[in-house]
């Protein structure tokens, strides 16, 4: 294997209590080493001096594989043929892919690499579905990956809720977890999908409401699922899309939400990650009036330790609205009058996806940009954030350069504001906020805050001795270079990371690809009562003969299936 | 006018493009220049010297520049994209997206032409002596509504496939031989006529311009409502003689502001049964029943 | 031309095609056949904002109706067939179907396009309508809370005409109002396939077509017939004397229809005292296909002497 040295390079590393310092920074079989470790007769020898030298990224949020996505490309012809109709070809690599706001597959694990990103968590895969999810992902070159499993509306759980038998709902979602080959527990907008594919419900639900037809309510599944992935131990606390997404007022729900399962913690100190919380912190009770609630749910996230959330930062361009919120999506289509495509996953979710532009003369839009920042600058506390657009809904991840700008820039945002439609602009806290993120916030929120989510903080995150060699190396030098004046250097210096090391490798030499190589998938395999196992199992069986188009033992991906399977076994 | 003649060096079994060869950007190079614009064979990247044989001169202005494409011409794809001035021939038949975007100039292909001719073009004249494949004038898959052609005129000499003028905003376009299904589909404004047969539906949800059909029309959509009939009607400033069957419609989208649909009285017997509405009504009717 | 001393201008209205339909509407008595004759037709003023053209007939005696009840005759004017039918459905949906004791059924039943009404307003009836031949025409039964509500299943749609009209130009308010009220009467009394869409048939702000300030308005205030403005408008036509201004508009079935009403809205209005004027609208004929002009209008009720 490659034996790497990084000699003079910036290094921050939050984790190791590297705040700064010129560090030489060791890579062996794949792992970072001691320096002394590495034989300088077999090492390359990488020159970082002037160099800032941070851990690979991690995207905790962003749908890149799965029937949706491919949905949305099939939606988006014109995404595809943007400049001229011409091919995106990456430098560097012969494989070449089309589109902008929905890429193709394997120019998203190139397009993560070249800004430094070596980990991504597709966002919400219906579990009917995954399988495609993982042919996808085992195409997605580079990056490491991991699936998020949709099970807010799944017909067994909303029973065994009913039941109140939350033993069966622990050992099926243990079943679910590893039949699948998923990561973590995603729930969309609980129980809204199942309400809107009976027909019943037109619009999302709120926390408190009955789903028609159950005597379930979006929070009993809310504390059912977080109790079980205490109990399973599950690494990754609830990812949850809140009720009410997108609709104005909805930041109440979002309190109760959090309120709802703040005291369920895990294993590690966390209770729920929010994902793309920007749609979900509107105040305001139409969109003509929607305003902020971003402080008031700053001030609550301030004071719990166990709550963190990714932005849903937008940014001004078309894109596609994707997500398994089918009911908003159905609220969305009739506000832009252009496309739509839903689905009904049988016995399990739903989802629509439908093009939105975001405009800068548009209030409501700006109302929304400044949301996500204003969040991510009030939390006191960068190891709560997390840096998304919630690619595609928001805009897609390439734009993840920008949003750090805008995040260690006041400049920055004072120069898109100046673009923006003024009335928003007088109702949003944004202009008044001086704070700006300094470069170990950075790296908190773009790699240490995502791994600690996910729970790979033992080997993602952190460059110290025993983690994966995934390295990013920016060619900027924070002791010299000030990126609050200067801003748009930092943006290309994001977007073409000077090198991206994945697994011991150097994938990506200056903003080019220098080599393809493919990252593992990450599931969770965890272990539950067996006599109550088997009880679910039967029940399981007997119910996919009478509910499913497919048999039970056609639903479970086996590991073979997946090129680089990677069990996660909680302890 | 100064002519530069373009021969393929040899027959080209890809697709090739050559939206980078308009008077807009020849004109005012040397011819050395010229040898060395980039073009596509397949997905490789070639220049025009090496795939064509150039003689000819280069104008100084666009406007005084005529290319002529010459021999085995059919694979050559984009030709004249985003021309604004100057003239170019095609001598054989043309492959997709010829004249897409264009903004002026003028466009003869003297053979066939392939689809999306005149895609999205916002002005300028292109004329085809053979038939046209569909979607002339047309937008391409998945873009706005009707962001089609939005000006210039486009004139067939044979046939053209379906779905021509699609999502069109403007301009007009002329068939003399038979349009396949859909002409003028989710249409806006501007003008389209056919002179021979339509395979059927015109004007499907279109909001706004004028079909004139002077064949047959195998069936129209039933959300177009009949409205009189006219002695004649005007295509581009010029009087059709008639008599036509005025639809209006597509009522499904909308229902104040239709557009025309005329269909020619002669060739259409079988939308005889319309006729009885356009009956006078009588004053002894009105009297109280 | 002058009548009684009254300068009647030798000049024409301009009116339009528009697809227009009549239902009749009877019920138990007059006093409900109006009512919902009344709902049914309010807000019917002019198309440039209303969503129709719409108003009240004549009112019919029963020995004349098909169910031998008492009934009232409406009109409703669209620029568009489809218009025209959308809003007949809910005019006939909501005002008609609600009101008590009453049917409708097809004011105009030699006509050959119909428009297929009677069936889509029946599916009130959730399942429970059935159609019958009744009255000698196809109805459909809706069960009610009062009984039940017929309706007939078509209705006929013709090319009527709208945009006829008179300018009553009075030495003052009080004598203009009272020609103008006179006229309409009139028109209700001697007049059949006519009817005068604005309030109380009158109109008291004529618009002209456009705007000369305001690029998007399609109206504007006819400052040529404005009084106040005879000083100040350079285009003013208003003669001297006169302080005030109606205009009747008609739309009726038939351009005969039409021209009658104008006939017998000039012949009531010369009746009344003050009247310094009578005249008509147009623009310059270069929009409508019929004119119809004063003199020929007064020509086509000569025989009518009230
Ligand atoms: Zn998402």
């Amino acid at each position: 294997m490659t034996q790497l040295l990084i000699k003079n390079g910036f290094v921050i590393d939050p984790l190791n209590n590297i705040h700064g310092e010129v560090v030489d920074i060791g890579v062996k079989d794949g792992k970072i080493v001691p320096p002394d470790d590495v034989d300088l007769r077999y090492a390359k020898v990488i020159d970082a001096s002037g160099k800032l030298v941070v851990p690979g990224g991690v995207d905790v949020h962003t749908h890149v594989a799965g029937p949706k996505v491919s949905v949305g490309r099939l939606l988006m012809p014109n995404d595809h043929y943007k400049k001229g109709g011409r091919v995106v070809a990456i430098p560097g690599i012969k494989r070449s892919g089309t589109g902008i706001a929905v890429p193709s597959v394997t120019t998203i694990g190139y397009k993560y690499a070249r800004m430094g990103w070596t980990m991504v968590m597709e966002a919400a895969s219906p579990p009917l579905y995954t399988r495609h999810t993982h042919h996808e992902l085992d195409d997605t070159p580079i990056v490491d990956k991991g699936v998020n499993l949709l099970l807010d509306s799944n017909w067994f759980i909303l029973e065994y809720i009913e039941q109140k038998a939350q033993e069966r709902v622990n050992a099926f979602i243990a079943w679910i977890l590893e039949a699948t080959k998923s990561y973590a527990v995603k729930l969309v907008d609980p129980g809204s999908a199942e309400a809107w594919s009976l027909g019943v419900a037109t619009k999302p639900l709120d926390v408190d409401e009955v789903i028609p037809g159950t005597s379930v309510t979006p929070k009993d599944i809310l504390v059912a699922l977080a109790n079980a992935v205490r109990d399973l131990k599950i690494p990754h606390p609830i990812h949850v899309h809140a009720n009410m997404l997108g609709i104005p007022g909805n930041y109440v729900s979002t309190i109760n939400t959090i309120k709802a399962v703040a005291d369920i913690v895990n294993q590690r100190g966390l209770s729920i990650h929010l994902a793309h919380i920007q749609f979900n912190a509107y105040k305001g009770d139409s969109y003509a009036t929607m305003t902020s609630g971003a402080e008031e749910l700053a001030k609550l996230i301030n004071t719990l330790t166990g709550v963190t959330f990714d932005m849903g930062q937008v940014v001004f361009m078309p894109t596609v609205t994707m997500t398994a919120d089918a009911p908003w999506e159905y609220v969305l289509y009739h506000i832009t009058k252009w496309k739509w495509a839903a689905g009904d996953v049988e016995n399990e979710t739903a989802s629509g996806v439908v093009p939105y532009t975001f405009r800068r003369h548009i209030y409501t839009n700006v109302i929304q940009w400044g949301i996500g920042l204003e969040l991510a600058l009030l939390v006191k506390d960068a190891s709560k954030v997390v840096i998304s657009t919630d690619h595609p809904n928001a805009g897609p991840f390439t734009r993840y350069p920008q949003i750090i700008a805008w995040l260690m820039s006041k400049k920055a945002r004072e120069n898109e504001m100046k673009k923006l439609n003024k009335r928003a602009l007088k109702r949003l806290a944004l202009p008044a906020i001086d704070r700006e993120y300094t470069f170990e916030e950075f790296v908190l929120t773009t790699r240490v805050a995502p791994a600690k989510i996910i729970g790979v903080e033992k080997f993602k995150g952190h460059l110290g001795v025993g983690a994966d060699a995934d390295i990013a190396i920016y060619d900027i030098d924070p002791r010299t270079y000030d990126p609050s004046r200067d801003y748009k250097k930092l943006v290309k210096a994001i977007k073409y990371a000077a090198y991206t090391i994945k697994g011991g490798e150097i994938v990506v030499k200056d903003g080019k690809i220098v080599k393809t190589i493919y990252g593992r998938t990450f599931y969770t395999k965890t272990r539950t009562d067996p006599k109550i196992m088997h009880e679910v199992l039967e029940d399981i069986k007997s119910k996919f003969n009478e509910w499913y188009t497919i048999t039970f033992n056609n639903y479970t991906i086996l590991e073979q299936e997946l090129h680089k399977p990677y069990a996660i076994t909680p302890v | 006018m100064a002519t530069l003649i373009l021969k393929p060096k040899h027959e080209f079994t890809v697709p090739v493009e050559v939206e980078k060869i308009i008077p807009d950007n020849i004109a005012g190079k040397s011819l050395d220049e010229v040898l060395k614009i980039r073009v596509y064979e397949g997905n490789r990247r070639r220049t025009l010297g090496e795939l064509f044989e150039v003689s000819g001169e280069v104008a100084e202005k666009p406007a005084e520049q005529e290319i002529i494409f010459q021999r085995n011409t059919c694979r050559i794809r984009r030709i004249g994209e985003e021309m604004s001035a100057g003239k170019i021939i095609i001598e054989g038949d043309a492959g997709p997206l010829a004249g897409f975007k264009m903004k002026g100039g003028t466009l003869i292909i003297k053979g066939n032409a392939g689809p999306w001719l005149g895609a999205k073009m916002k002005k300028g004249f292109i004329e085809v002596f053979g038939d046209a494949e569909g979607f002339v004038g047309s937008k391409l898959r998945g873009e706005e509504l009707y962001s089609g052609m939005s000006g210039g005129m486009i004139v067939i000499h044979g046939n053209a496939g379906r779905e021509i003028g699609a999502h069109m905003a403007g301009g007009a376009i002329l068939v003399e031989g038979n349009a396949g299904i859909l002409p003028g589909m989710h249409m806006a404004k501007g003008e389209i006529m056919i002179k021979g047969n339509c395979a059927g539906w015109p004007g499907t949800h279109m909001i706004g311009g004028k079909i004139i059909i002077l064949g047959k029309v195998e069936s129209i959509a039933p959300s177009f409502y009949f409205e009189a009939v006219k002695k004649k009607a005007k295509f581009v400033k010029e009087k059709i003689p008639g008599p036509f069957y005025l639809f209006l419609g597509d009522v499904l989208d909308n229902i104040a502001i239709p557009g025309k649909l005329l269909i020619s009285v002669k060739n259409n017997p079988h939308l005889k049964y319309y006729e009885q509405f356009v009956e006078e009504v009588k004053d002894e009717w009105v009297e109280i029943v | 031309m002058k009548v009684n001393g009254v300068e009647i201008e030798e000049t024409f209205a301009e009116a339009f095609p528009m697809y227009a339909t009549r239902v009749l509407i009877t019920a138990k008595d007059y006093k409900w056949a109006e009512i919902a004759g009344l709902e049914a037709t309010g807000f019917g003023s002019s198309i440039i904002m209303s969503p129709a053209e719409s108003g009240i007939e004549k009112f019919v005696p029963p020995e004349k109706t098909p169910d031998k009840r008492p009934g009232v005759l409406i009109q409703v004017f669209q620029k568009s067939y489809p218009e025209l039918r959308q809003q007949v459905i809910a005019r006939l949906s909501q005002c008609i179907l609600t009101a008590p004791t009453t049917r409708a059924f097809d004011g105009l039943p030699p006509v050959k396009r119909k428009m297929r009404i009677g069936n889509v307003i029946a599916m009130f009836g959730d399942g429970y309508q059935r159609k019958v031949k009744m009255f000698g025409r196809t109805m459909w039964v809706v069960p009610v809370m009062e009984g039940e509500f017929m309706i007939e299943e078509t209705i006929a749609v013709i090319k009527g005409v709208a945009g006829g009209n008179v300018f009553i130009l009075a030495e003052n308010m009080d004598a203009g109002l009272e020609a103008a009220t006179r006229a309409v009467k009139a028109i209700h009394k001697y007049v059949t396939g006519a009817i005068t869409p604005f309030p109380g048939g009158i109109v008291r702000s004529g618009s002209k077509p456009g705007s000369m300030r305001y690029p998007k308005l399609i109206a504007t205030t006819n400052h040529k017939y404005c009084p106040t403005l005879r000083e100040v408008a350079p285009d003013s036509e208003i003669p001297e004397g006169v302080k005030s201004v109606y205009e009747i508009v008609i739309n009726g079935l038939t351009v005969k229809a039409v021209t009658k009403a104008m006939g017998v809205a000039i012949k009531a209005a010369l009746k009344a005292p003050g009247i310094v004027k009578i005249t008509a609208g147009n623009f310059g004929g270069k929009l409508g296909p019929y004119k119809i002009y004063l003199t020929e209008a007064l020509k086509a009720v000569e025989d009518i002497v009230f």
